[in-house]
C-alpha cells in the first residue's frame, strides 16, 4: 500500500468526525478536463467519477477530510471556462463559488486546478477566479505530463506574478496533494490578491490574454511544440467524415459483443450461487410459506435481476473508457454533421450517449448545452436511448428466443442487441427533429468544443467509477426490486384457492390468486400486442422501473412451477396457451415486447429528473407528462405494428 | 496543415463570439490550423479546439 492510499483510508475514517458547518469550505473549480475530479479523489480519500469530456461534471461531489486541527469540506465543482456562465452548469459553479446559490454558503476558500500542460488557457479562468479577491490556491496539476513534454515551470516566480498560493501537483499519483491541503488550510489567514484586470467587460478577454503571456514568457521554457502530435495523428482518422462514423459504429458493436461474451462466464456463476442459494434455502427450511417467500419471492425475483449484473458492469467499463481516453469529445464532433440537420448540435451527443447506461445521468448532462430549446429536445429523448435497466428484459429475450447462431464473425445476439440499441437512437434523432420543427424550433448553436489529449485511462479509476454505478443498481435490487418481489410473491399466492379435495395446481394457484385476477383485468388491454395477462402484470409492475419486469417474470414462473428449479428461459420457451396449447411466447412476441421497452418511459428516477431539469413545479411536470405520455403512445404503436405485420408475413410461429 | 494564422474578426452570434474569445481565439491571437476536412480543428495555445463550420464562417484570418 502507498503512502497515498494509506492517508486516503486515514482520510476516509476522519469523514465521520468532520461536522460540515463550521468546516472550512472549499470549493474545486477549473476548466473542464484539467483534472478536477482525479484532485477531488486525492484530496478526500472519495472517489467521485472521473472524465476527460468538458463539462461532465454537472452535478458536483462533495466530500470531507481532515488536515491537522482543520476540518475541510470540499466542493467538486463542473468545469468552466470563464466567469461568464453560458451553460446552465457553468451557472452553478460560478452560484455555488459566489454564494449565489439557493441554500448553499460561499466558499471560504477556492482552488482553482490549472493543467500545466496547457498552462495559458488554462490560466484565463484562474485569473478571473483571483480577480474575485477571495482566498484562492491555485494547484498546477499534471506537473508529470509537463516535465515528459520538456516544460519547466518556475512556480516561485508564478507565485509572484499571480500573487496567489501555487502549489505544483500530480493528482494521479498523489504527489503534492499534502502540500496543497495544508496550502487550503493557510489560505484564509494571507491576504487577498490585487485585482488586475477586472472582470465582466469582453473587451478585457485581450488584455487578460496579454498578461497572461508575458507571465508565461517569464515563467515556463519549453521546447518548441511539435506540429502535428500523436493525437492529431490518431484524429485524422477518427474525426474523418467517413472513417470516423464507421469507427464509432465500430466500437458500439464491439461493446455489445463484449458485453455477451465476455460477461456469458460471470452471468453463469451468479446464477449457479443463486441457484445454490435457494437449494439450501429448500433444504433447510421446511415446505411451507416462509420457504416459498424466500425460494420463490426473493431469490428468484432479486436474483433473476442479479444475473445481468456483469453486462452492466461492462457497459459502464465501456463507457467509462470512452470518456477517459477522451474519445467521447471526438465523437461528439463526428455526430455533430449529423445531429445538426435534425435540430441538434455534437453537444446533444454527451447526454445522448450517457443515456445508453441511464437517462437520469444524460439528462442532468444537458446542462451543458446553451441553448434552451437544444437543452429542451434532447431532455425529451433521451429515455430512448437504451439505458441498462433495459438489458435485463432485452437479454432475457434475446437468450430466450434469439438462436445463439454466428452471422458472418458477430452473433446473431450481439446484432439483435445492437439493433434495439440502433432502434432506440434513430428515434431519439427522428422526434428531436420533430420536436425541433414544432415545439422547440430555434436556430441551432454553433459546435466548439475543446478536444483533449488521448490518453490510457487509470484501471483503478475506471473499475472504481463502474463498481460506483454497479452498486447503485444493486441498491435498486436491494430496496426496489426486493420489495416488489415480496409484494408480487403475496400477490401470486393469495387468496388460497379453494381445494374442495382435489390437489391445486401452481398455475390453477397462480391464475386464481390476486395477482392472476389483477392480470386477467389487464389482458385486453395488451392482447392486440400478442401478450398474455402474466406479461401484462410484468408490464404493469415495471412501470416502477423497468428491470422490475424480469424479477416480476421469474417470480411468476416459480410460483406457477411445481418443481420451482426451472430456469426463466426454459420456463418461457415451453411455456403454453392455456386455450390453444400452442406455445405462448414466440419470438415475433418477444421482437415485439423488446420494441415496447425500446419505446416506453418506464422509470420513475426519469420523470422526477424530467420535472427538475425543465424547471420544475407545474411547468416541469408538464414536460415530464407530455414526454411519459408520447413515449407510452409511441412504445404501445410500435409493438403492435411489430406483432400484427410479423403475424400478416407469417412469422407467428407458435407451434 | 500546420498553417499559423491571425484571427482579423469574429463575425458570429454574441455567445458564440463571446465562448470562442474565452477559449483563445480572439481578434489579434495567433492560432495553428490542423485540419480542415471535418470542420475546423485548431490549436489554440498548445489546446486543440474543434469548430463547427457554422462558427469557422463568421471568422476571418489572415496568414501569420
Amino acid at each position: 500500500m502507498t503512502a497515498t492510499t494509506s492517508a486516503a483510508t486515514h482520510l476516509r475514517l476522519d469523514v465521520a468526525r468532520v461536522a460540515a458547518p463550521q468546516a472550512l469550505r472549499v470549493a474545486l473549480v477549473g476548466n473542464p478536463n484539467a483534472g478536477k475530479s482525479t484532485l477531488f479523489n486525492a484530496l478526500t480519500g472519495m472517489q467521485a467519477h472521473v472524465a476527460n469530456f468538458p463539462g461532465v461534471t454537472v452535478e458536483h461531489a462533495e466530500g470531507a477530510y481532515v488536515h491537522g486541527e482543520t476540518a475541510v469540506t470540499l466542493i467538486d465543482l463542473p468545469g468552466t471556462y470563464s466567469t461568464a456562465p453560458q451553460s446552465p452548469d457553468e451557472e452553478i459553479a460560478l452560484d455555488v463559488l459566489t454564494g449565489r446559490h439557493r441554500g448553499v454558503r460561499a466558499a471560504d476558500v477556492i482552488v482553482v486546478v490549472v493543467d500545466a500542460t496547457n498552462l495559458e488557457r488554462n490560466l484565463f479562468f484562474a485569473t478571473q477566479v483571483v480577480d474575485l479577491g477571495r482566498p484562492t490556491v491555485i494547484a498546477l496539476n499534471r506537473m508529470d505530463r509537463a516535465a515528459a513534454e520538456g516544460t519547466r515551470i518556475d512556480v516561485p516566480e508564478l507565485i509572484h506574478e499571480l500573487g496567489v498560493v501555487v502549489v505544483p501537483v500530480t493528482a494521479t499519483k498523489g504527489q503534492g496533494v499534502d502540500r496543497l491541503r495544508h496550502a487550503i488550510a493557510r489560505a484564509t489567514a494571507l491576504p487577498p490578491a490585487p485585482s488586475r484586470i477586472g472582470l465582466g467587460d469582453e473587451t478585457n478577454v485581450e488584455r487578460r490574454y496579454a498578461w497572461i503571456s508575458g507571465i508565461v514568457e517569464r515563467c515556463v521554457a519549453r521546447q518548441p511544440a511539435k506540429p502535428r502530435t500523436a493525437s492529431d495523428r490518431v484524429d485524422a482518422w477518427l474525426l474523418h467524415r467517413v472513417w470516423g462514423l464507421a469507427a464509432f459504429l465500430l466500437v458500439l458493436l464491439l461493446v455489445f459483443q463484449a458485453m455477451f461474451t465476455g460477461a456469458r462466464p460471470l452471468t453463469d456463476g451468479i446464477e449457479s450461487l443463486v441457484g445454490l442459494a435457494s437449494t439450501l434455502v429448500t433444504t433447510a427450511l421446511p415446505p411451507g410459506d416462509l420457504r416459498s417467500l424466500l425460494v420463490d419471492g426473493v431469490l428468484a425475483g432479486v436474483g433473476s435481476v442479479l444475473v445481468f449484473l456483469p453486462q452492466i458492469a461492462i457497459l459502464f467499463l465501456f463507457i467509462g473508457l470512452l470518456e477517459d481516453s477522451g474519445y467521447m469529445a471526438r465523437a461528439a464532433f463526428v455526430m455533430d454533421r449529423y445531429l445538426r440537420p435534425l435540430g441538434l448540435q455534437g453537444r446533444s451527443f454527451i447526454p445522448l450517449v450517457s443515456g445508453y447506461a441511464c437517462a437520469v445521468p444524460g439528462i442532468m448532462a444537458t446542462r451543458t448545452i446553451q441553448q434552451r430549446e437544444e437543452r429542451l429536445a434532447t431532455i425529451m429523448v433521451v429515455p430512448l436511448m437504451s439505458c441498462s435497466a433495459r438489458l435485463p428484459v432485452y437479454a432475457l429475450l434475446i437468450a430466450a428466443f434469439v438462436p445463439a447462431v454466428t452471422v458472418g464473425f458477430v452473433g446473431l445476439q450481439s446484432l439483435t442487441m445492437l439493433g434495439m440499441y440502433l432502434l432506440g437512437t434513430g428515434a431519439a434523432l427522428a422526434v428531436a427533429a420533430l420536436f425541433r420543427r414544432t415545439l422547440l424550433r430555434s436556430d441551432t448553436r454553433a459546435l466548439i468544443i475543446e478536444l483533449p489529449p488521448y490518453s490510457v485511462p487509470s484501471a483503478r479509476v475506471l473499475v472504481t467509477s463502474a463498481s460506483q454505478r454497479v452498486r447503485i443498481f444493486l441498491r435498486r435490487a436491494g430496496t426496489v426490486i426486493f420489495s416488489i418481489s415480496i409484494l408480487l410473491w403475496a400477490l401470486a399466492h393469495y387468496p388460497r384457492p379453494r381445494a374442495e379435495g382435489m390437489p391445486v395446481t401452481a398455475e390453477q394457484q397462480l391464475s386464481q390468486s390476486a395477482l392472476g385476477r389483477i392480470g386477467h383485468a389487464i389482458e385486453p388491454a395488451v392482447r392486440p400486442l400478442g401478450y398474455d395477462w402474466k406479461i401484462g402484470v410484468s408490464l404493469v409492475a415495471s412501470f416502477a422501473a423497468r428491470e422490475v419486469f424480469v424479477s416480476t417474470m421469474g417470480t411468476i414462473y416459480s410460483a406457477s412451477s411445481d418443481d420451482g428449479t426451472t430456469a426463466l428461459v426454459q420456463r418461457l420457451r415451453a411455456e403454453r396457451d392455456p386455450h390453444t396449447n400452442r406455445l405462448a411466447y414466440t419470438p415475433l412476441i418477444a421482437i415485439g415486447l423488446m420494441v415496447f421497452y425500446v419505446f416506453a418511459l418506464m422509470c420513475t428516477s426519469t420523470v422526477a429528473i424530467t420535472v427538475r431539469e425543465t424547471g420544475g413545479g407545474w411547468r416541469g411536470a408538464r414536460w415530464a407528462a407530455l414526454q411519459f405520455g408520447y413515449l407510452l403512445a409511441l412504445a404501445y404503436g410500435a409493438a403492435f405494428v411489430v406483432y400484427r405485420a410479423g403475424l400478416a408475413l407469417g412469422f407467428g410461429g407458435g407451434a | 496543415m500546420g498553417l499559423q494564422v491571425t484571427v482579423l474578426c469574429i463575425d458570429c452570434p454574441a455567445l458564440d463570439a463571446a465562448r470562442l474569445r474565452t477559449l483563445g481565439v480572439y481578434e489579434g491571437a495567433r492560432v495553428g490550423i490542423v485540419d480542415t476536412r471535418s470542420g475546423m480543428l485548431l490549436d489554440v495555445r498548445g489546446a486543440r479546439l474543434a469548430l463547427g463550420w457554422k462558427v469557422v464562417h463568421g471568422i476571418r484570418v489572415l496568414p501569420a
